[in-house]
């Protein structure tokens, strides 16, 4: 980055440990932007040198390259490394960089959140990583289906690698959605209505929520696996009685929602390209983004299309046999408004537009053979086989992936101030189409001729060879792209041409700082009267015309509706709205097992009456710290010291009424691990209590914050945001408390 | 993507046909027909993606001196036309979904039933009406209904055949069933295709289509129990066999080897593969199976045997060869 040291005057004259100082210790939403961009792309590198040893073990038939568990374990780490520390970091790096920017904002709602939501993302991956130094990558696949995690068939810490080094990345994830959505929701510079954001901006506030309501289910799902594996639960144990089709349900409730995280990102970013470079506007801006919310309002309905085989039966399948089609819709929609925002333009054949053309073409090949899956019969001779690899690597490498490089020769010269070269970028370019088609474009007839995916060998059968031999050579001239383009980098970042503010004519409003932005972005804004407020600024109203979207009239001050909340608010909401999954995971496992007792204690041995009172405590704490909140509210500190005391008090009444509830059922022999029932009671009751727990906490800090006169009354919007948080804890138990204990006495 | 995959069918020639599209069974056919239609369909929408895209790319390219472009903003009646178009086709697509689910997976009337157990690395088949157990390689009678009826006897397992229909798991505790009536005679592989551990690569599935009469002598066959050795290297064998660890995990009919930890050997040597498809069966390789499990099929539950002199190893191939 020696450019950007040249370039922050902050840096001049700092010795190497002030400036390693300054990345580790920052919080500012652009390094944090290029401290993901640069994590990814390592991993990335190590996700490549994954595939191409698959690719070089299955050139030939029965080769002896690699040893079965080692092949297993390189098809495992690929795919878990492309999804959760490439594709989803990168596509979140460049939103964390660009968001703030092209709205005219400082910085990210939260920044320090942000930096640790970077830090987890990274410490998760090294953990996984460590799984390598330790000798047990984990070879269970990236989805990780039960009961192979599970003794006696797995036996190896490679899972809790795996599934702890993902929890961690998660965290940071879900909170860098919500983020995103704050930033957005509150940070919008005047005049940037909704129906003038960036279409790039409308997709990541998308991903943001999918990221909110997707991962949590796979959070919940690998907490069950480590209770299974180390607390001698069996939630996905069949031998014991559990359910192996559960894991499925709750992974794929994330993990095709995934997809479009993975997805949506880059529609956005073809969305301000394609424009740009046509020398027109989007084509039918409100349906683009439209189509962008339905395909992520959808994308929460099809998860079972990955399990058409397992024998769901005829409803079930027919039911998200129709809803994974109708994705096709809205996905469509796109294809054909980008194409038509190219009609009648004015091409630029930049590196970036090229990559937005071949993502078209790619994309819909990736997306007719995904319509192919929706339709459950010919999902059941697909499935599992080359096809269904050639497919997704159609739609995330021939789709997201070219959009990444597309945004990456479009975006890497406000980044830098410097433009990436573009006859090393068009080298770059027919490398990466020549050597994907010719890697991925063959899977199609191998799955059709029967090849199973996930083997680390297949028989010599007629043709298989040879088409398995010309993916390997493909997969290397795509390793070769990857090396033009780490070359191009490292020249560019040197001795590239100087980019100036906005290099391409570009017209949103991160075009409207200097390359790169000062640490505060922006010195002046330009009026913001439509979409496109840099086009605005060179075409004057007289000449323009009065199509532009623009009226004066319409402007509207940022925030609406949304500003009678808080940030902080707004942020604890966001969170909330992603714990709910993660308590209804528990919740939905609580209800399959509640009467799989096998012979043993079940719900009836809850002593209904002592929780009850226990319970009374936690409600009236909701209306204590109401009561506090209002205290402070007329300046009544007192009152609100008190009021706060009040709901500790009873909160810690709660947890103490837990304590004894767990330690009778210890006593009279009743683990976690006893039955299911009891390993579903522990576990949703248990997570509560944590909540409880943390709760507390927070609000102790407060009372100490309180006591210490730090607290106003024009300093309320941390007690607001606690508040609402303890309130969602109560409410929380309303629903476990029903479900667990009064339904008993039906 | 239809066309290209046809010019990739042509390229390697008629010795590879698209193997779901080229059904042996009314279910396998049902399916075929839709797959046909959505490759078609798929084609042309390609087709018009990429013939648009050229037209604009070759048209509308930069030239210098070209004035500023229109700034259309959307078209009311294009926006609904692709978004309705799809819509409809979608639909029309649902409704032949419904009618070839049903036709999959309709239950037929005196279908012959035959358990599929997925193990790791192997299947074990059973006819339980005609009390025949064998492994890995399925005869069925040509032209009669079948019913496989599907469970995973530890982790989950797929089982595919693409000529006959499609796949569908083998998930422990629960049984799955699939629906099939071979019209053809022949040979038809296939594989696991769940993820399934160490060795899910070799876990083949071999199914061979009987004529009736054929069928019939085969059942007849398999439901011997095995013929005592005659020849002397074959006697030695079977005492070879009883006398190791083999009991410990196979079983033979008419002998005290009864276990059921790997596959039935009582009609081993009737088989044309061994270790579920990795090779094939011949004196040769069941010599250096026996011998060497742990390297043709490492992670393979069968140890290698690679103790027994070279006397002891002939006898019991023998032996196990004989196993008509």
């Amino acid at each position: 980055m020696a450019t950007l040291a040249e370039q922050q005057p902050a840096d001049i004259g700092a010795s190497r440990a002030d400036v390693l100082y300054r990345w580790v210790a920052t919080t500012d939403h652009k390094q944090i932007g290029i401290l993901y961009l640069l994590t990814s792309t390592g991993f990335f590198l190590l996700g490549g040198i994954e595939a191409l040893l698959m690719r070089l073990q299955l050139a030939v038939p029965e080769a002896r390259l690699l040893a079965p568990g080692q092949y297993n374990a390189l098809f495992t780490m690929h795919g878990t490394t492309m999804i959760f520390l490439v594709v989803m970091p990168l596509l979140l790096g460049f939103a964390n960089y660009f968001v703030p920017l092209m709205i005219g904002a400082r910085d990210m709602a939260f920044p320090r959140l942000n930096a640790l939501s970077y830090w987890l993302l990274l410490f998760g991956g090294l953990l996984l990583y460590y799984s390598f130094l330790n000798g047990t990558p984990p070879d269970t696949g990236w989805f990780s289906y039960a009961p192979l995690t599970l003794p006696p068939y797995q036996l190896s810490p490679g899972v809790e690698y795996w599934a702890l080094g993902l929890l961690v990345t998660s965290v940071g994830t879900i909170l860098t959605g919500l983020n995103l959505i704050v930033t957005v929701a509150k940070l919008r510079a005047p005049g940037l209505t909704a129906a003038r954001l960036p279409v790039f901006v409308w997709m990541a506030v998308v991903t943001g929520f999918l990221i909110l309501w997707a991962i949590p289910g796979l959070t919940a799902a690998q907490v069950m696996l480590l209770f299974d594996r180390r607390l001698g639960t069996h939630f996905f144990d069949p031998a014991r009685g559990g359910n192996v089709l559960l894991w499925q349900h709750l992974f794929w409730w994330f993990g095709h929602p995934e997809v479009y995280i993975m997805a949506l990102p880059a529609f956005g970013i073809l969305s301000e390209v394609i424009p740009v470079f046509a020398g027109k506007p989007l084509f039918g801006y409100a349906v683009v983004v439209g189509s962008g919310i339905a395909i992520g309002f959808y994308s929460l309905l099809v998860w079972a299309h990955h399990m058409f085989a397992v024998g769901m039966g005829t409803v079930a399948d027919a039911v998200f046999g129709a809803t994974s089609m109708i994705i096709a819709v809205p996905t469509g929609i796109k294809v054909f408004s980008w194409l038509a925002t190219m009609w009648g333009g004015r091409l630029r054949f930049t590196t970036a537009m090229l990559f937005c053309v071949a993502f078209l073409v790619q994309f819909t090949i990736g997306g007719l053979s995904g319509v192919h899956f929706a339709i459950v019969p010919l999902d059941w001779q697909t499935t599992d086989s080359y096809y269904v690899v050639a497919h997704f690597h159609y739609v995330l490498f021939g789709g997201s992936y070219f959009g990444i490089s597309a945004a990456a020769y479009y975006w890497f010269p406000k980044i830098t101030g410097r433009l990436l070269d573009e006859r090393l970028g068009k080298l770059h370019f027919w490398l990466t189409v020549i050597g994907f088609n010719l890697t991925f474009f063959p899977m199609h007839w191998l799955g059709l001729q029967g090849m199973p995916r996930r083997v680390y060998t297949y028989p010599d059968l007629p043709g298989w060879g040879l088409w398995n031999l010309v993916e390997t050579i493909g997969a290397f001239i795509l390793a070769a792209s990857v090396l033009v383009f780490l070359w191009n980098v490292s020249v560019s970042l040197r001795r590239g041409a100087l980019a100036g503010d906005n290099p391409w004519n570009a017209w949103t409003l991160e075009w409207a700082t200097t390359s790169p932005p000062p640490a505060y972005n922006f010195a002046t804004l330009p009026p913001i009267r439509s979409a496109r407020p840099l086009w605005d600024l060179r075409h004057p109203p007289a000449v323009r015309g009065g199509a532009a979207g623009a009226r004066p009239g319409a402007r509207q001050e940022a925030g609406g509706w949304l500003a009678r909340w808080s940030a902080p608010v707004l942020g604890v909401l966001a969170f909330i709205s992603s714990e709910v999954v993660f308590f209804g995971s528990l919740i939905v496992a609580y209800l399959l097992y509640r009467h799989s007792t096998g012979g043993g204690p079940g719900p009836d041995i809850l002593n209904i009456p002592r929780t009850a009172l226990f319970s009374l405590a936690l409600f009236a704490s909701s209306a204590t710290i109401w009561l506090a909140e209002r205290r402070l509210g007329r300046g009544d500190l007192a009152g609100f010291r008190l009021g706060l005391l009040a709901t500790i008090a009873l909160g810690v009444l709660f947890l103490v009424g837990q304590v004894t509830e767990y330690t009778r059922l210890f006593a009279e022999g009743i683990g976690i691990g006893t039955n299911l029932f009891s390993s579903a009671f522990f576990t949703l009751t248990g997570f509560h209590g944590l909540h409880v727990l943390v709760g507390l906490i927070t609000l102790v800090v407060l009372a100490g914050l309180a006591f210490a006169g730090d607290i106003r009354r024009d300093r309320r919007t941390a007690v607001e945001a606690v508040a609402v948080y303890w309130h969602f804890v109560d409410g929380v138990w309303v629903v476990i408390f029903s479900l667990v204990y009064l339904w008993n006495l039906l | 993507m239809g066309a290209g995959l046809g010019l990739l069918g042509w390229s390697v020639g008629c010795s590879a046909p698209v193997e779901p599209l080229n059904p042996v069974t009314p279910q396998g056919l049902a399916i075929a027909n839709l797959f046909n239609l959505a490759l078609a369909l798929s084609a042309l929408i390609l087709a018009l993606v990429v013939g648009l895209l050229l037209r604009t790319l070759w048209r509308d390219r930069e030239r210098p001196g070209a004035p500023e472009p229109p700034q259309i903003h959307g078209n009311r009646t294009l926006e609904i036309v692709w978004t309705a178009t799809p819509a409809l086709l979608l639909t029309a697509m649902f409704f032949l979904m419904l009618q070839t689910m049903h036709a999959v997976d309709a239950a037929v009337p005196d279908a012959l039933r035959i358990q599929v157990l997925g193990r790791q690395w192997w299947w074990e088949y059973r006819y339980p009406d005609l009390g025949v157990v064998t492994a890995n390689e399925l005869h069925v009678p040509v032209g009669h209904p079948l019913t496989l009826e599907l469970t995973g006897d530890d982790v989950i397992h797929s089982y595919w055949v693409p000529r006959l229909t499609g796949k569908r798991d083998a998930i422990p505790g629960k049984w799955n069933t699939l629906q099939l009536a071979v019209q053809q005679p022949g040979v038809y592989d296939g594989a696991c295709t769940e993820y399934c551990g160490l060795q899910h690569a070799w876990m083949r599935i071999r199914v061979f289509a009987d004529p009736p009469d054929q069928f019939e002598a085969w059942v007849r066959q398999q439901q011997q129990p095995a013929a005592a050795p005659a020849a002397p290297p074959a006697v030695r064998g079977q005492q070879v066999f009883l006398q190791n660890t083999c009991v410990n995990c196979h079983a033979i009919a008419g002998t005290p080897a009864a276990a059921r930890v790997g596959p039935d050997l009582t009609h081993f040597g009737s088989r044309t593969t061994l270790g579920a498809g990795v090779r094939a069966n011949t004196p040769d390789n069941l010599r250096d199976w026996i011998r060497h499990a742990q390297d043709v099929k490492p992670g393979a539950l069968m140890p290698s045997f690679d103790t027994l002199s070279a006397a002891d190893l002939d006898a019991l191939a023998a032996y196990l060869e004989g196993l008509k």
